[in-house]
């Protein structure tokens, strides 16, 4: 059973458009309603639905803008990074990074320790823009002498220092080309 | 309350340039460094980099940048009235002195009541 399957057939196997359009205000169900010739109060079946729009890709759209507006998908949530994805910066223990909902399509990811904040129209943005805020932002501490440093920023400094440190890893060796 | 867009982010990188009326108070200037998704905003007083912002790359200016807030210690509601010039360079200076970020050493002395 698929994603899709398995949220529609949540409610005892039947879904109401009622409640998908109050969900999700950016589909236009009515007019997929006017198209499949089905009344917007008569419940029908998971399967049907899944059968009639027979596209997964549409199915997987709307389950993402219902879930974004879900009160759940709104509320302040911790993950773990493990990866700055840069070359030369390496992560000691993972960075907890705070993602929340800042409007309907923007989100703020922060390193609070830190106080290191970035945002993006996905989460998923704004967690790649926090990771290249970190990166910079280390890369730039790493380099300046503690005296050029405010309170505040060496602060941040030690705190980066216990998460990320530079990478080890010797770069790629240039391949000599054939004359 | 209104949404903080880049065009507000950019306004406030200006604003924290400018000279402050109290002669008490130190100058501020900005370093811009350029990274994969952003523009680093490094704030620096007396030769010290007390703060940093990001400003993304992204094309549209309405791309909302509530994050800035955060990164300067400021209420939102704050920060917008900064980037739309109801609050004065001053009064972030202020604002500053007072949470630390910039230390009496480089803020010089602050103004006493008599002075005023």
């Amino acid at each position: 059973m698929n994603v899709a399957n398995r949220i529609f057939s949540s409610g005892g196997g039947k879904v109401s458009f009622v409640t998908l359009q109050a969900n999700s205000g950016a589909l236009n169900l009515q007019q997929w309603q006017q198209a499949q010739s089905v009344s917007s109060a008569q419940q029908i079946n998971s399967a049907q639905v899944i059968e009639s729009l027979n596209a997964n890709e549409k199915i997987m759209q709307m389950l993402t803008a219902i879930s974004d507006r879900l009160p759940v998908a709104s509320a302040p949530y911790c993950i773990f990074v493990s990866t700055l994805a840069a070359n030369d910066i390496d992560v000691v223990k993972p960075i907890p990074v705070t993602i929340e909902m800042e409007s309907d399509d923007s989100f703020i990811a922060s390193f609070v320790d830190a106080g290191i904040s970035s945002g993006g129209p996905t989460r998923q943005d704004a967690v790649w823009s926090l990771q290249d805020r970190i990166a910079m932002l280390f890369a730039t501490l790493s380099e300046m002498p503690s005296n050029k440093l405010g309170a505040k920023m060496q602060r941040k400094k030690a705190v980066l220092s216990e998460f990320v440190c530079q990478s080890s890893r010797k770069p790629m060796p240039k391949i000599p080309q054939k004359s | 309350m209104s949404v903080f867009t880049k065009t507000h982010a950019e306004n406030t990188a200006k604003k924290l340039k400018t000279k402050p009326k109290n002669a008490h108070y130190p100058r501020l200037s900005i370093i811009e460094v350029r990274g994969q998704t952003h523009v680093m905003q490094q704030i620096w007083c007396d030769g010290e980099f007390i703060l940093d912002f990001g400003i993304k790359h992204a094309s549209n200016r309405n791309n909302t940048h509530g994050w800035v807030a955060r990164e300067l210690n400021l209420s939102p509601n704050k920060m917008y009235s900064f980037a739309i010039c109801t609050m004065s360079i001053d009064e972030m200076i202020a604002h500053f002195i007072e949470d630390g970020t910039i230390t009496a050493s480089e803020g010089g002395d602050t103004p006493s009541d008599d002075a005023v």
